[in-house]
């Protein structure tokens, strides 16, 4: 097997043994066949930190543990870090299940839809992974350079905004629909009007959303607030769905 | 048979969610399908997978967060939406399915602790060859730990008589599609704050989810919506 294939099939399992001691640090050690040092980095791009360590070990100076060693791995560990989580976790992820979630709510066939979600991304995932060990190994420790020239960036932005795009169609097909119960007396199934369930239950996640997307810099800049503005209509639903249930459950309607 | 195989697929998604690969299976849309498809009722899977989905979209791992884990309370609660059936079941499950994702979450950090010790102790007799059993152990505990949530989600539906489900199911006060829609927007917040991760600019964001909302519900209009929303398709 090349070395090129071995890192990217290992590649794979790094995550298997993150901790909170070395972070990935343990899972790139078994995969080069050495003693582990700590070391951080997006999972899906591991492959441009196995490479390009590999391809260290055969400059002079570059042996395990070594000084070079660790300033490499601490220079590689932020850009790798933040070049994943805008292109993966931020862009990709969102990108592809919002995708998937606007087809469905369109009512399309949900196991075209599936498929589909599953071989686009994870094309894009093993692409991502096979490119990194390339890369990693023909560059080295100019590997930098190559991450910055790659066209990612541009990727990840055009992703991250059609995420947006998408997250407005998402609520623009469930407002739609809500309208239509609103407006049309459409069945319910409960002897209490749908207005009324709206007014209570959707409108206040609705506000949560306006608030989220349409808050300014300022508004909402602490993560936990944004936290607590995202659980209230979900902890509020849940509260008053179990409340009527609990109420129809001891007062039964008479048929 | 069909509980053996809801304990085999919590053992690959909590796999799926960080240890092996993380090829999206582990995701509430497929995680819940397939738990749906198991018991007999996919649709029912599908739906509050997709509900799940739309809330977990927040939690995005960035900078080692720590989050709940969405795959062995998404499988249970697929199982439990297609066992219930109906608006109930799909309460049932989705409020299952997040109680389980926070204890998955918490679970993963206790494991991940469980690593670094494993590490920590075999580095003291010289880590060396020693990592591919561990790796092997640290995989073997992350299954049974998938499995063991899935477990405890299923122990729970059990534990009350198949009566009190059908009890459970008429008293349900809304029809399936509303409660859906309802449960959709409940989740709708974790969607807001998507874009507004993706996009920090604040104009930026608001004209390009404003767009996106009118392709919706254009899109909404000449094509129809799902037959789970109470539409036509």
């Amino acid at each position: 097997m090349t070395l090129a294939r071995r890192l990217f099939i290992r590649s794979f399992l790094i995550q298997a043994l993150w901790n909170p001691r070395d972070f990935q640090g343990s899972g790139v050690g078994w995969a080069l066949r050495e003693t582990p040092g700590s070391f951080n980095g997006h999972p899906y791009l591991s492959g441009v930190a196995l490479g390009a360590l590999a391809r260290l070990r055969e400059t002079p100076g570059g042996e395990n543990g070594g000084d070079l060693d660790t300033r490499f791995r601490e220079a590689l560990r932020a850009p790798l870090g933040a070049l994943g989580d805008a292109l993966v976790w931020v862009g990709l992820l969102p990108f592809s299940l919002l995708t998937a979630s606007l087809l469905l709510l369109l009512g399309l066939p949900p196991i075209p839809v599936l498929m589909a979600l599953l071989v686009g991304y994870n094309g894009v995932h093993l692409g991502l992974r096979a490119w990194g060990v390339r890369v990693g190994l023909r560059h080295g420790m100019g590997v930098g350079v190559a991450l910055g020239a790659g066209g990612i960036h541009d990727w990840a932005q055009r992703l991250r905004r059609g995420g947006v795009v998408l997250a407005g169609a998402v609520t623009g097909v469930l407002l739609f629909r809500l309208v239509q119960y609103g407006g049309h007396g459409l069945e319910v199934g409960a002897p209490i009007p749908a207005e009324l369930l709206i007014l209570f239950l959707a409108v206040p996640a609705c506000l949560a959303v306006g608030l989220l997307v349409f808050g300014g810099p300022r508004a909402c800049s602490s993560p936990r607030l944004r936290q607590r503005i995202r659980i209230f209509p979900l902890g509020w639903t849940l509260l008053i769905l179990w409340g009527l249930f609990a109420l129809s459950f001891v007062n039964p309607p008479s048929v | 048979m069909t509980l053996i195989a809801l304990l085999l697929l919590g053992g690959w998604v909590a796999l799926d969610g960080a240890s092996v690969g993380q090829f999206l299976l582990s995701r509430p849309l497929f995680a819940a399908s397939v738990a749906g498809l198991l018991v007999g009722d996919p649709l029912s899977g599908l739906v509050v997978g997709l509900l799940l989905e739309l809330g977990h979209l927040a939690h995005m791992p960035l900078g080692g967060a720590q989050l709940p884990e969405p795959g062995p309370g998404a499988v249970v609660a697929g199982a439990v939406a297609g066992l219930v059936g109906g608006g109930s079941g799909l309460a049932l499950g989705f409020t299952l399915g997040l109680g389980l994702s926070w204890l998955g979450g918490r679970t993963v950090v206790w494991h991940r602790q469980a690593t670094a010790n494993r590490l920590a102790s075999a580095a003291g007799a010289g880590l060396g060859g020693a990592l591919g059993a561990i790796l092997a152990r640290t995989l073997v505990w992350d299954g049974l730990r998938g499995t063991a949530l899935v477990g405890l989600g299923l122990t729970l539906l059990h534990s009350v008589p198949g009566e009190g489900w059908s009890r459970f199911a008429q008293g349900w006060p809304l029809s399936f599609e509303f409660t859906t829609l309802i449960l959709a927007f409940a989740a709708l917040p974790g969607v807001g704050e998507v874009a507004r991760i993706a996009e920090p600019h604040s104009v930026r964001r608001l004209t390009l989810f404003l767009s996106g909302l009118g392709v919706g519900v254009v899109f909404a209009l000449s094509i129809g919506v799902a037959s789970f929303l109470g539409g036509a398709g």
